[in-house]
C-alpha cells in the first residue's frame, strides 16, 4: 500500500481520474464504475442517432422478400439490385448538379453579404444601425410558407420561376438574417485597437476587413457556412414550388418525389434515401476536422 | 471623407437589397390580403372578418396548442444537451467518436429522416419489434396512429435531430473556457456539481440563450416538414401545427385569405417571442461572463 | 469585452421598435417594389418570345398531370402520347411534366395566384377540381369544344361531376371506378363461393366472420394519410338516397346532415371495427399500405381502383385468384346498388395563351389510338362511349364496365366540399377506431364541418347552391 502510495507521487500526472491520494482497489472499483456509467448515456445517445441510420441503410441492401420477413435484422444476403434501380431511374446526377450549383451560389454570396453587412453593423457608428438591424432579425422567424404566394408572384413577374435563381435569391434572403447575428456578435467583441491600428496603416474599410477582421473570425465564419450549407442543401418547400421541371429539381425535391412514387418498395425507397444521404454525409464527415478546430476557439459570445 | 460616410450602408447594400426583395414586398402583400375579407357575389371588403373566423375555429386553436406543445422540447433539449456536451469535455473514452456522430442528425434531409421514422414508428414497425426483442414488450405503442401520443413522436423525431446542434454549441463553448478557473475552485474544495453551478453555466449562458431563442423560432416556424411526412396532421387532426394549418387553407381549401390571416399571426407571435428572447437576453446579460 | 454596451436603452427601445416595425417594413416594401420593376422591365419581354424559341417556333404546350400511383404506368402513356402528338404535326410542342401528390394542389395553386404556369392542369375530379373553377382560375371546356361532340362522346356521370353553370369544364382524362376485389383463393380456404360474393349486409358480415376465422384480416385498411375517409363514405354513404340532389342537399342548404338517411352508414362502418373485421394497425399505415395487404394476401378484401384491381389481377393469377364485389347493400335508396366511377380530369387554365391547341389535345386523347394505349399500359379506361368492351382483357374490367352500363354511376365525394371531408369524415371515421369513439361523435364532427365550411367559404357556399346538375 505505501509502496503504491509513494510511486503514484512520483510518478507523472497521466490521468487525473487515476492518481488521487491513494488508489486502493475499492477506489479503483468506484472509478471503474464512474467511469463506466458515464458511457451509459453517450452510449444510449449514439443507439438512438444510430438506429435509424441501420434502418436505412440495412433495408436498401435487403431484396423485397427479406424486407418482408424481417424488417428489423441485417441484411443476411445483402444486394445492391435496390441501388441499381434506384440510380437509373433517372435524373438523379442532374438533381445533384443542381443542388451543388444552388448550394455553392447562395452559400457563398449569402456569407459573403452577411459578413460585409454585420461588420458595418458592429464595428461602424451611422443613423438607422440599431435599427436596420432590429428590423432585420424578425425575418428569421417567418416561416417559407407564409410568403411562398407573393414570392412565387414575385420570381413571375421577375421572370424567374422555374429557374435555379428564383431559389437562390429566396435561399440568400432566408439566410441572412441568421448569418449577420452570428457575424456581428463575434464581430461586436473584436478588438478596437486591431482595427485602429489598421485604420492608422492606412488600410481603407475593405481591406480592414479582408485583411484583419476575417482571418481572425475563421470560427464564426465555419459555423455560418455550415449552418447555410445544410439548410440549403436540405431546404424542400421552396424547391419544391419554384422548381418544377425535372431539369431543375434538386436531389431533395427528387427524392420526395421518389418517395411517394415508391412508398410501398421500402427497400428502393430506402436505397434512394442512402444514395440522397451520402453526400451530405461526407460533406460533413469530412469538413469535421475545420469544424471541429474552428469552434474550438468559441462561438456565440 | 464623403466616402467614409457612405461605406457602412454600401456594405450594408447587398444584404438590404436581398432581404427588401424577399421579405419586405412579400410581407406587406401577406398583411395586406388578411385584411381583405371575400364576400358574396366576388366583392370584398377590408376588415377584420378573416380574423374572427379563424379565431372561431377549434382547429386553429389546436394547432397553436401543438405549437406549444413543442415549445416543451426545449427545457429538455437544453438539459439533455449539457449532460452529454459535459460527457464528451471530460473526455470519456470515444468521446471523439461521440462528439462526430451527436451532430449527424443535423446534417440529414428531413424528408429523410420523417420517412424513415414513419416506417420505424409503425405499429407493427421496428422499434415496436425491437422493444419486444429486449424484454420490453410492454412499451409498445402506436407511436404515430394514436392521436394523444401522435404529436410527442413528432416532437421526439424533431428532438433527436435538433439536439446535436445544442451539443456541439455547448460543447464548443465549453472547450473555450479558462481550465485555470476549475483548478482555482478545486483548490477552493467545490466539488463538480459547484463547478459547473457557478463557473461552466455562467459561461454558458449566453449559448443557452441563443440556442433557446433559435428553438423557439424553429418550432414556432420550421417544423412543417415533420408533420407533413409524418403525420398529414392526423390522426383526428391532432397533430396540426400552425404551418400547416395555413398551407391546408392556401392550397387545399382555396381559402388564401384565412391562410394570410393566420400567417400574420404567425408572424405576430414570433415577433412577440423574439421581443421577450431579447429582453431575456440583457438578463442573462447580467449574470453571463 | 462587454456588449452590454451595445444593447444599453435595451427594453423600452426594444418593445417601441418592435412596434414600428410594420411601418419600416413599409419603407423596405417601397424599396422592394421599385428593385421589382426595375428588374421586371428586363425580365417579362423576352419571356413570350423565348418559350416559343426553346419549342422551335412551334406553339408550346405545357401540361402538369398525375395519375402514375393510381394507374402505374400512367406516366410512360404521357410520355408516348406527347412523342406521338409532337411527331404527328408540327404546331405544337407539348410538354408534360408529372406532378407528386405533394406538389399537384400547391403548385397549381401557386402558379394560379401568381397568373402563370401551365396551360392543360390535371386535378382530381368533381368538387376538387370546381373549387378551382370557383376561384375563376381555370377556363370551361364547353367554351372550346363543341357541346355536340361532348355529349357524344363523353359519358353523362363522368360529365356531370365537372359540370356546372351550365359549362362543361372538366375534360374527364381517365376514370377509375371503385370497386372492392376479393381473393378468390382466400375465399375458398374460409369456405364461401368465390364466385358468388356476398350482396346483402347480413351476408357480408357473415363472410366476413368466416374469413376472420381463417386467420387473415378481413378487410385492409390504412388511414393514417386521412384519404379513406372518403373511400368509405363513397362506398357506403349514399344508400339510402334516391337521387344525387338528396345527397348534395346538405351543402346547398336546409338540410341537416341527420337522421338515418344520411347517417346510417356510419353505425355499418362501426360494426366493421368493432366485430375486428379490419387489420389492427389501421391508423398507422396510409391508404396505400392498407391496400398493398391485398396482393401479399394478409387481407381478403380491400378498397380499390380499377387500374389498380386490373394490376392486381394481372400479378396475382387472374381470375383463379382475384374478383371484384360491389359495396353490399344495408339501404333502401335507388342508389343503394350503384357504382362509383369518378373521372380525374384535365382542364384548360384561365391563363393559358393557347386555349384552342389545348383542347386539341385533350380530343386527340379521346382518338381510339390512345385509349387503347392508355388501357394497354397503364390499366386505366378513358370515360368515353367509344370505348370497346373488346378491348379489355380482364375478367374484373369486363365485370366493371358492365355495371357501369347498367347501373347508376355516383361517387360521394366527388360533390361534397372538401373540407367537410377533412374536417368531418376523415376525423370523425377516425375517431371509431379509438376505444371512446362513437357514432354520435362521428355525426357532430361531420356537421360541424359542414357549418364551419358555409362559414369559412360564403363563395364557395354560394357557387354550391347554384349548382344545377346535369343528371
Amino acid at each position: 500500500m505505501i509502496a503504491q502510495a509513494s510511486t503514484a507521487s512520483t510518478e507523472p500526472r497521466i490521468h487525473r481520474a487515476v492518481v488521487r491520494r491513494g488508489t486502493s482497489r475499492r477506489q479503483r472499483a468506484r472509478r471503474l464504475a464512474w467511469q463506466v456509467l458515464r458511457q451509459i448515456p453517450l452510449l444510449a445517445m449514439a443507439v438512438v442517432v444510430l438506429f435509424p441510420l441501420y434502418f436505412m441503410v440495412s433495408n436498401s441492401l435487403k431484396s423485397d422478400q427479406a424486407f418482408a420477413a424481417n424488417a428489423l435484422e441485417p441484411a443476411t444476403s445483402p444486394t445492391l439490385s435496390k441501388y441499381g434501380h434506384a440510380l437509373t431511374t433517372g435524373g438523379l446526377a442532374r438533381f445533384f448538379l443542381n443542388s451543388t450549383i444552388i448550394t455553392v451560389v447562395s452559400v457563398t454570396v449569402a456569407t459573403m453579404a452577411a459578413a460585409l453587412a454585420a461588420y458595418a453593423l458592429a464595428t461602424m457608428h451611422f443613423r438607422g444601425r440599431e435599427t436596420i438591424f432590429r428590423v432585420m432579425l424578425p425575418a428569421m422567424a417567418i416561416p417559407s410558407i407564409v410568403l411562398l404566394v407573393p414570392q412565387f408572384r414575385l420570381m413571375t413577374h421577375l421572370g424567374l420561376v422555374n429557374t435555379r435563381w428564383s431559389v437562390i435569391i429566396l435561399y440568400i434572403g432566408v439566410m441572412l438574417p441568421l448569418s449577420i447575428y452570428l457575424f456581428r456578435n463575434v464581430f461586436l467583441a473584436f478588438p478596437r485597437e486591431l482595427l485602429d491600428a489598421a485604420a492608422i496603416d492606412g488600410c481603407g474599410v475593405l481591406s480592414t476587413f479582408w485583411r484583419v477582421v476575417v482571418p481572425a473570425s475563421r470560427p464564426v465564419i465555419v459555423t455560418t457556412l455550415l449552418v447555410n450549407t445544410v439548410f440549403a442543401w436540405n431546404e424542400l418547400l421552396l424547391a419544391l414550388v419554384f422548381l418544377q421541371s425535372q431539369q431543375q429539381r434538386t436531389l431533395v425535391v427528387g427524392l420526395t418525389v421518389f418517395s411517394s412514387l415508391y412508398s410501398l418498395d421500402v427497400p428502393e425507397l430506402m436505397a434512394g434515401m442512402t444514395l440522397a444521404t451520402i453526400p451530405i454525409v461526407a460533406f460533413y464527415l469530412f469538413g469535421q476536422r475545420y469544424l471541429v478546430r474552428g469552434l474550438m476557439s468559441g462561438v456565440g459570445r | 471623407m464623403r466616402t467614409k460616410r457612405l461605406a457602412p450602408y454600401a456594405l450594408l447594400a447587398p444584404a438590404m437589397a436581398l432581404l427588401a426583395l424577399v421579405f419586405a414586398y412579400p410581407v406587406v402583400a401577406v398583411v395586406n390580403q388578411s385584411l381583405s375579407v371575400p364576400g358574396l357575389f366576388g366583392v370584398t371588403h377590408r376588415g377584420f372578418g378573416n380574423f374572427s373566423i379563424i379565431f372561431k375555429d377549434p382547429l386553429f386553436w389546436s394547432s397553436l396548442e401543438n405549437n406549444l406543445k413543442l415549445f416543451l422540447t426545449i427545457p429538455f433539449m437544453v438539459i439533455v444537451g449539457l449532460l452529454i456536451a459535459s460527457l464528451l469535455y471530460s473526455r470519456t473514452s470515444g468521446w471523439r467518436i461521440y462528439r462526430s456522430l451527436a451532430f449527424l442528425p443535423y446534417v440529414l434531409a428531413v424528408p429523410v429522416i420523417g420517412v424513415v421514422f414513419s416506417y420505424m414508428l409503425e405499429k407493427d414497425g421496428v422499434l415496436n419489434e425491437a422493444l419486444s426483442s429486449v424484454g420490453l414488450g410492454f412499451l409498445r405503442h402506436d407511436w404515430l396512429g394514436n392521436p394523444s401520443l401522435a404529436i410527442w413522436s413528432v416532437a421526439a423525431v424533431i428532438v433527436w435531430q435538433q439536439l446535436g446542434f445544442a451539443i456541439v454549441l455547448f460543447l464548443s463553448r465549453m472547450i473555450a473556457i479558462d481550465e485555470s478557473l476549475y483548478d482555482a475552485a478545486k483548490v477552493d474544495g467545490a466539488n463538480s456539481f459547484q463547478r459547473f453551478l457557478y463557473i461552466t453555466l455562467p459561461q454558458l449562458a449566453r449559448v443557452i440563450e441563443f440556442f433557446v431563442a433559435i428553438s423557439f423560432i424553429n418550432m414556432l416556424s420550421w417544423v412543417f416538414s415533420y408533420i407533413y411526412v409524418m403525420t398529414g396532421g392526423g390522426p383526428v387532426q391532432k397533430t396540426y401545427v400552425l404551418e400547416l394549418y395555413v398551407y391546408e387553407d392556401a392550397f387545399r381549401n382555396g381559402l388564401s385569405n384565412l391562410a394570410s390571416a393566420a400567417s400574420v399571426v404567425i408572424l405576430t407571435v414570433a415577433t412577440i417571442v423574439l421581443a421577450f428572447q431579447a429582453v431575456v437576453r440583457t438578463r442573462v446579460d447580467r449574470i453571463a461572463v | 469585452m462587454n456588449s452590454t454596451s451595445h444593447t444599453d436603452s435595451g427594453d423600452a427601445r426594444e418593445s417601441r421598435l418592435v412596434r414600428r416595425e410594420f411601418l419600416r417594413n413599409t419603407g423596405g416594401a417601397g424599396l422592394g417594389m421599385a428593385l421589382a420593376s426595375l428588374l421586371a422591365a428586363c425580365g417579362s419581354s423576352s419571356k413570350t418570345s423565348s418559350a416559343s424559341a426553346a419549342s422551335g417556333g412551334r406553339t408550346p404546350l405545357l401540361i402538369w398531370y398525375w395519375g402514375e400511383q393510381e394507374a402505374p404506368g400512367m406516366q410512360k402513356f404521357m410520355e408516348q402520347a406527347v412523342a406521338r402528338y409532337n411527331a404527328q404535326q408540327k404546331r405544337v410542342k407539348v410538354t408534360a411534366v408529372l406532378q407528386s401528390s405533394d406538389t399537384l394542389y400547391s403548385a397549381f395553386a401557386t402558379a394560379a395566384q401568381a397568373g402563370k404556369g401551365p396551360d392543360i392542369q390535371y386535378l382530381w375530379g368533381g368538387t376538387q377540381a370546381l373549387v378551382d373553377v370557383w376561384l375563376g382560375y381555370l377556363a370551361p371546356l364547353s367554351d372550346y369544344i363543341d357541346e355536340s361532340w361532348l355529349n357524344a362522346n363523353i359519358p353523362q356521370g363522368a360529365r356531370s361531376q365537372t359540370y356546372w353553370d351550365g359549362k362543361q369544364w372538366g375534360m374527364p382524362f381517365y376514370q377509375i371506378g371503385t370497386a372492392l376485389p376479393y381473393n378468390k383463393k382466400l375465399f375458398r380456404a374460409a369456405k364461401l363461393d368465390p364466385e358468388q360474393p356476398p350482396t346483402t349486409w347480413s351476408d357480408f358480415m357473415a363472410a366476413l366472420e368466416k374469413l376472420k376465422g381463417t386467420g387473415v384480416s378481413p378487410i385492409g385498411l390504412g388511414f393514417k394519410d386521412q384519404f379513406l375517409g372518403g373511400w368509405l363514405i363513397s362506398y357506403f354513404g349514399q344508400q339510402n338516397f334516391n337521387s344525387i340532389a338528396e345527397a348534395i342537399a346538405p351543402f346547398k342548404g336546409g338540410t341537416a346532415y341527420a337522421g338515418p338517411t344520411y347517417t346510417e352508414w356510419i353505425s355499418r362502418v362501426k360494426d366493421l371495427v368493432d366485430n375486428g373485421f379490419s387489420n389492427n394497425d389501421v391508423l398507422s399505415i396510409n391508404l396505400y399500405q392498407g391496400q398493398n395487404l391485398f396482393p401479399t394476401r394478409k387481407a381478403a378484401i380491400v378498397t380499390s381502383v380499377q387500374p389498380q384491381i386490373t394490376s392486381f389481377y394481372r400479378t396475382m393469377g387472374g381470375a383463379d385468384t382475384v374478383g371484384v364485389m360491389l359495396p353490399p347493400a344495408f339501404g333502401t335508396g335507388t342508389l343503394a346498388r350503384s357504382f362509383g366511377v369518378p373521372a380525374q380530369v384535365l382542364l384548360i387554365t384561365k391563363f393559358s395563351s393557347h386555349k384552342e391547341e389545348a383542347a386539341e389535345f385533350l380530343k386527340f386523347l379521346h382518338t381510339p389510338e390512345m385509349m387503347q394505349l392508355m388501357y394497354k399500359v397503364s390499366g386505366a379506361i378513358t370515360p368515353d362511349n367509344k370505348f370497346d368492351q373488346a378491348w379489355l382483357d380482364t375478367e374484373t374490367d369486363k365485370t366493371m364496365l358492365g355495371w357501369q352500363k347498367s347501373l347508376p354511376d355516383f361517387w360521394y365525394q366527388y360533390y361534397y366540399p372538401l373540407q367537410f371531408e377533412t374536417n368531418g369524415v376523415d376525423p370523425g371515421l377516425q375517431k371509431l377506431w379509438e376505444p371512446n369513439g362513437s357514432v354520435a361523435g362521428a355525426v357532430s364532427s361531420m356537421q360541424s364541418a359542414i357549418q364551419q365550411w358555409k362559414n369559412q367559404s360564403p363563395a364557395q357556399a354560394q357557387a354550391y347552391s347554384s349548382w344545377q346538375l346535369l343528371a
